[in-house]
């Protein structure tokens, strides 16, 4: 099964997260900041990142950018997470370079469909 | 602009006067302009009365010389008469003439009292005059007839020619008098006339000047005071009011920069103040989100693990955890949404938006709330509108906002979404059936916290928050919001924004309907037969795309190739005839049907042309529509080869909608029986399962006979396949079908609009 990295400093939404995702079978890693998520992407080489955009050291903005920018993990996809959608959110979130965006709390079977589609269209990739 | 006028106006604003006492100056000062102008009126008119008196004196003096003239001429005629007839009574009228003579010059000396010399002379004329004539009557009185002729030659005559040259003298002067009163008169009046005139022209060039220097020294400072009052109305309290008026106006002003002052302090404290509270807002909304996650996340999660594990009695309490959580997020977003609004910290988007993708989007999120009450959804949206710009997350939510109240408050009815673009604005406009309001509840009803009755919140729920930030919002999208509502029938909402940067509707215009439906083109160019035609069309499930004139048709069908044209014949320009033979002469559109749809009654012209089809106007729809359906997806029979008899008859369902016949069997065996008692079928719609001989079996057998071989296969069936059984399968079939598919009536039509018209393949049917 896929391998999914959460970015997200907050305990509780990084607990229940897993946890959700765990039951639908994924296989979870999680950091608690942007640097310990750059890391994570380069080292375990998830399937796709979830990335709350409100980190602290680095944040999820620069973090995706880092990630984008670097050959190594370029491919894999991420979903940009955001707290109660703002104006310009999803525009400036994709234009940081997430592949997707989605908002805080995930409604989960919305963020699944999310996931899923990425993790499909990543399969296809040659 | 500076004119004297304008020069007066600073000095007369600051008299220190009241505007009252400077309007009473200025009245005063035109009446004591008038009162002159009378007194020089008067004065003028007493001077040509005194000049009327001496002309009438002159004249009374002419009168009386002439008298005296005439006396004279009298008295010597009177005397020659005594001298012929010497009789008693012609002397004594001679010497009554003389007492005449006497009195009128008594009457003399008394009008013309100044011309004492001449007159002096004339009595001494008159006294020697007088002394002759009596003379010269006693000397005829005494018979001395001779004598007095005598003294009346030498005597008399003379001195009577001396009187008249005297009176004559007298005449000519009275008569220069009047001459030289008249001409005095006559320049009096021109100098009156002059004066008077320059008097008027003064006194209303003073009445302007007074009256325009006042206005404006009222005026100029009332202006500067509204301006100021504007500005202050739109939250401008730096600037001041500077008048140089000292009387009522001054203080005015005064009052106004005082009031200014004031409210402007007021002002900025109550931004500080919703400053305040705005942030107070971001953040607790922020802090209390947070652990609101949790609340929601957690009561999700154990809700999903009671159902896994079967602890069914806890998910009613779970799910209201949920809900309850779910719906104090709304309410703390709105809150938070309307807060960044009022603190004016909302920031606008604009972006291009796609108004079929959002437009998908809201229907695909609406639709189970609409489901929720058991409320029918219509979306009405013309395809290919294209982007527009603006806000795609303000006017998603504003959609969403009015759909879900819509849904709210209706049961069992209908909630409408409609887009309606034009070329300046774009409307959306959002219906329900549902328990609509009251006028007075529609004033209060985008007011924040504010639903049009607080029982409706315990009864319907929601914020009664969405609707004022969907007005917010709206306007923050330079458009507007409107409603009508009629109690117990619904109500309408409708959302007006600018279409901007959007091309206008689409120059060349799309299809509008289900993506893969059969594309019918109508060529007409009345507006309203087009719209018959093509509501009519719809309807049936076609896309349509229209032309309005023959050469856009030729255009529109080499760009869509459409699947059937319905063709007008009268039309300007190119005639439907001439289209039908430009069509017809198309390699690449020869084969398409065309449906001639005309007043006119030419069917043989028509048919001989290469028209599939004639109908006359006013078209039968019903007619019409069995037309198209048999031109586009063909007509004849399909043999529906199934052993189940609920799959024949879904099937038999889709075919006889659009008018074709249909065979049954329900194996292979009963169905290549059938095949060889009858002609050749349009279409096999074939199941793979089934007793006896199965799919598989019945396609080996078709393949065996050169008049089965062709006969389109189409597989329905419920069987997964393999790679082995699909390549078998590819081979020998059209299409594979997966029973249960939700687009079964979608793929059929699909299929027998490309397959082979029985009419032009199988005559024998």
């Amino acid at each position: 099964m896929a391998k999914i990295l959460i970015v997200e400093d907050n305990e509780m939404n990084r607990d229940m997260l897993s946890r959700r995702l765990a039951r639908r079978g994924y296989e979870i890693t999680m950091a608690v900041d942007g640097e310990e998520g750059i890391a994570a992407a380069k080292n375990q080489t998830p399937d796709l990142i979830l990335m709350d955009m409100s980190l602290p050291v680095v944040n999820g903005w620069e973090a995706t950018r880092r990630l984008k920018a670097d050959d190594g993990t370029r491919a894999i996809p991420i979903i940009g997470l955001t707290a109660h959608a703002m104006a310009g959110d999803r525009e400036k979130v994709i234009e940081a370079g997430c592949d997707d965006y989605d908002t805080k709390p995930v409604e989960l079977p919305r963020l699944l469909k999310k996931i899923e589609a990425l993790l499909a269209r990543a399969g296809e990739r040659p | 602009m500076i004119s004297p006028n304008n020069l007066l106006v600073g000095p007369v604003a600051r008299l220190p006067w009241r505007v009252q006492s400077k309007l009473l100056v200025a009245f005063l000062a035109i009446v004591a302009l008038l009162i002159a102008l009378g007194a020089i009126g008067i004065y003028e008119l007493s001077a040509v009365n005194q000049r009327t008196e001496e002309l009438i004196k002159s004249e009374r003096k002419i009168a009386a010389y002439r008298q005296v003239q005439h006396d004279t001429t009298s008295q010597l005629y009177s005397i020659s008469s005594a001298l012929l007839v010497s009789d008693e009574r012609t002397l004594d009228s001679a010497l009554r003439q003389l007492n005449q003579f006497g009195y009128d010059l008594e009457r003399l000396q008394f009008v013309a009292k100044d011309e004492i010399k001449l007159l002096g002379k004339v009595r001494e004329e008159y006294d020697r005059f007088i002394a002759v004539v009596t003379r010269v009557v006693g000397l005829i009185r005494n018979g001395r007839v001779e004598e007095a002729r005598e003294a009346q030659l030498k005597e008399a005559r003379p001195l009577a020619n001396r009187l008249e040259r005297l009176t004559n003298e007298l005449v000519n002067k009275a008569e220069a008098d009047v001459v030289a009163g008249i001409e005095a008169s006559g320049q009096a009046y021109h100098t009156s006339q002059t004066i008077v005139v320059a008097f008027v022209l003064g006194a209303i060039a003073l009445a302007l000047i007074l009256g325009r220097t006042i206005s404006l020294s009222l005026i100029g400072p009332i202006r500067e005071i509204d301006t100021r009052l504007n500005e202050i109305a739109s939250g401008d309290f730096t600037q001041r009011v500077t008048v140089g008026n000292r009387d009522e106006l001054g203080a005015l002003a005064a009052n106004v920069n005082r009031t200014s002052e004031q409210l402007g302090d007021l002002y900025h404290q109550l931004e500080m103040a919703s400053e305040h509270k705005s942030t107070f807002l971001a953040s607790m909304s922020h802090e209390l989100r947070t652990p609101l996650n949790a609340i929601i996340g957690y009561s999700e999660m154990l809700y999903e693990t009671a159902q896994d594990e079967g602890q069914d009695e806890f998910l009613p309490d779970l799910a209201k955890i949920r809900d309850a959580g779910r719906h104090l997020l709304g309410l703390i977003n709105d809150i938070l949404d309307l807060s960044k609004i009022e603190a004016g910290k909302m920031e606008l988007y604009l972006e291009e938006v796609d108004l079929g993708a959002l437009v998908e989007e809201v229907r695909s999120i609406v639709e189970p709330l609409a489901a929720a009450n058991a409320n029918g959804l219509e979306i009405i949206c013309p395809a290919g509108l294209g982007t527009f710009r603006t806000d795609r997350t303000k006017l998603k939510q504003s959609l969403l906002n009015l759909l879900s109240n819509a849904g709210k408050f209706t049961h069992e009815g209908r909630i409408k979404l409609e887009v309606r673009p034009a070329d300046a604005e774009i409307s959306f406009i959002i219906s329900d059936t549902g328990i609509g309001m009251t006028d007075d509840q529609q004033g209060r009803l985008f007011q924040a916290f504010s639903q049009a009755d607080a029982s409706t919140t315990r009864q319907y729920g929601g914020t009664g928050l969405g609707l004022a930030i969907t007005k917010r919002f709206c306007e923050m999208l330079d458009g507007n919001i409107a409603v009508a509502s009629t109690p117990g029938q619904g109500s309408t909402f409708t959302i007006t924004l600018p279409n901007r940067g959007r091309v206008a509707l689409a120059a060349t215009p799309l299809p509008e309907g289900a993506e893969h439906a059969p594309l019918v083109m109508i060529v007409d160019d009345d507006p309203n037969a087009r719209d018959l035609l093509a509501t009519t069309m719809r309807r049936e499930g076609y896309r349509v795309i229209e032309a309005t004139d023959g050469a856009t048709a030729l255009t529109l069908a080499h760009e869509w190739h459409p699947d059937i044209i319905t063709l007008d014949v009268l039309m300007p320009r190119m005639d439907g005839w001439a289209v039908l033979t430009a069509l017809k002469s198309d390699l690449e559109l020869a084969e398409t049907p065309i449906v001639i749809v005309t007043v006119l009654e030419d069917r043989s012209i028509a048919i001989s042309l290469g028209a599939a089809e004639f109908l006359t106007k006013p078209v039968d729809r019903a007619r019409l529509a069995a037309t198209i359906r048999q031109h586009v997806y063909g007509s004849g029979v399909v043999l529906i080869v199934d052993d189940e008899p609920e799959s024949r008859q879904i099937a038999r369902r889709h075919l006889d909608r659009l008018g074709w016949e249909f065979a049954e069997a329900e194996d292979g065996t009963s169905a290549l029986l059938w095949l060889s008692q009858n002609p050749r079928p349009a279409m096999i719609l074939l199941d793979l399962l089934m007793p006896g001989m199965n799919g598989f079996a019945f396609l080996e057998e078709t393949a065996k006979r050169v008049e089965w071989q062709n006969i389109p296969v189409v597989i329905l069936t419920a069987m997964p396949l393999d790679a082995a059984e699909r390549a078998i399968l590819a081979g020998r079939t059209r299409e594979v079908i997966a029973k249960g598919a939700d687009d079964l009536a979608q793929v059929l039509r699909q299929i027998l609009v490309r397959l082979p018209k029985v009419t032009e393949l199988a005559p024998t049917t």
